[in-house]
């Protein structure tokens, strides 16, 4: 008799798997990466391979915790291989935290036993039951705080990240859903909303001292005025490592697009001369090592349209994810060998101003 | 013409079994051990045809839970129903869910994918 799929999951190491989505600090002088969220795939080849399709049967199973734990376990194996400087943020249910007085011990020996400080790790706290433990939940945030874990607050917003999860979490990052992010230059309402979540984080840092900011899927605005983006390709172990040696910065402009260009030329004729891959090649910018992009023409379709995304892309493990709530429907209406998700919504950032004050 | 399919079997080896047949016949197939990932793939994919078996533990008939499921989110996905259990009752209790086809195990390949490919083109 086949295993169930929970078994599976808790049992078989390579079950789960690991993409790092790198999170950009938004400056006028350039995009760097400030981090990357650890994200976790189910078994390769089925409907599970799906983040929310897999996280929906967890939850069915009441598996929250169990599944957690071996979701943090994975990621931090592949954290072992990026650079050590590099930020990670981990998606933990509120209920794993609310209902486990030993989580911090898992979370402290793990680390520990990777060498991993756990000052690099952030927690973004999910949850999708409207009930949890709340005295649990704070004793275990203020255990991971007093370890130097950061918290922050994912799809704010949405379902059950509501005012009561704020005021129980007390983020130090606010993780502004993209519902309320996308179009956001074009709509006014959408503007009050964020600017309302920005004010609230300003307002709960004041006593707080640091770090608190408002963190989106695809922008994170900090009060001092530094915002940042995610939602940008998810990328696997080793490309991940690549990009963040390199310094790699998100090309959100024309001429951010050329350089990604020229770099991926300048990869592919190394990789070509040297017979090495181009992701181990040296100087790899992100943009240029997705196969499926051939010209700058696709490669500025990326960064500041519509990409095309190819099964051999995806199947390369350079799979292009746009964690928006919108994008499964688009997704499941992709056609044949290509997919075509509208990335414009993340470039809409620049457009995105707060007064100050 | 392919359509998108969930097969709901305890029995991995049947399911498999189906799921290769069909998948040769074109069409795109899921599969599904238990109530729960059943449920968590009905929420997220469209399916033209679910084939469930009724008893999908030995414990309880899960496959009426999943018909309840499929009416209750008012899907127009047609359901048939593939069961090595011939009752009366059961199948009167599934047919008030609008069950659409009935087939005793172990059931013939290529008349499950006839009527696979009937019910689903009906539905489109």
């Amino acid at each position: 008799m086949k295993p169930s799929l929970l078994q599976t999951l808790l049992e078989d190491q390579k079950a789960l798997s690991v993409r790092f989505q790198p999170i950009f600090r938004l400056s006028p002088y350039g995009n760097q990466v400030d981090g990357m969220e650890g994200l976790i795939r189910g078994p390769a080849g089925t409907s599970f391979e799906r983040a929310d399709v897999l996280f929906d049967y967890v939850r069915r199973k009441h598996a929250e915790t169990a599944v957690d734990r071996s979701c943090i376990v994975a990621i931090c194996r592949a954290v072992a291989d990026l650079p050590p400087n590099t930020r990670i943020n981990l998606n933990v249910h509120a209920s794993t935290l609310g209902e486990n007085p030993d989580f911090v011990d898992f979370f402290r020996r793990q680390m520990h036993s990777l060498s991993l400080p756990l000052e690099r790790f952030t927690l973004e706290i999910v949850e999708h039951a409207p009930n949890y433990n709340v005295p649990g939940l704070a004793c275990n945030l203020r255990a991971l705080r007093d370890l130097g874990v950061r918290i922050a607050l994912d799809d704010v917003g949405l379902g059950t990240s509501n005012y009561r999860m704020i005021l129980d979490c007390h983020p130090d990052y606010f993780k502004v859903d993209a519902y309320f992010v996308e179009g956001i230059s074009r709509d006014a309402d959408r503007r009050a909303v964020v600017r309302s979540v920005l004010c609230l984080a300003k307002e709960m840092n004041a006593g707080g001292g640091g770090g608190s900011s408002l963190a989106g899927r695809h922008i994170h605005v900090e009060p001092n005025g530094h915002r940042a983006l995610s939602g940008a390709p998810s990328l696997s172990t080793a490309v991940a490592a690549g990009a963040m040696r390199q310094g790699f910065s998100g090309s959100a402009s024309r001429r951010g697009a050329t350089r990604a260009w020229r770099q991926c030329r300048a990869v592919r004729a190394y990789a070509t001369k040297t017979g090495r891959n181009p992701p181990e090649a040296a100087g790899v910018s992100v943009t240029g090592a997705i196969p499926g992009l051939r010209s700058l023409r696709e490669v500025r379709q990326l960064s500041l349209g519509t990409a095309l995304i190819t099964r051999r892309t995806y199947a390369e493990g350079f799979k292009l994810v746009i964690k928006r709530t919108s994008c499964h429907s688009q997704a499941s209406r992709s056609a044949g060998n290509v997919s075509t998700f509208h990335l414009k919504s993340l470039f809409d950032v620049p457009a995105l101003r707060f007064s100050k004050g | 013409m392919p359509h998108r399919i969930l097969i709901i079997d305890d029995d991995d080896q049947l399911a498999t079994a189906y799921k290769e047949y069909l998948c040769a016949q074109g069409h795109q197939v899921d599969c599904a051990q238990e109530l729960e990932e059943a449920q968590a793939l009905l929420t997220h994919f469209s399916y033209a045809v679910v084939i469930t078996d009724l008893r999908l533990s030995k414990l309880d008939f899960g496959g009426l839970n999943v018909i309840r499921y499929i009416r209750e989110l008012a899907l127009k996905t047609r359901i048939i129903v593939f069961t090595g259990y011939g009752w009366p009752e059961l199948q009167a209790e599934a047919s008030a869910h609008g069950v659409d086809a009935f087939f005793r195990k172990p059931a013939q390949l290529a008349a499950l994918a006839q009527t696979v490919s009937e019910l689903a083109g009906v539905q489109a």
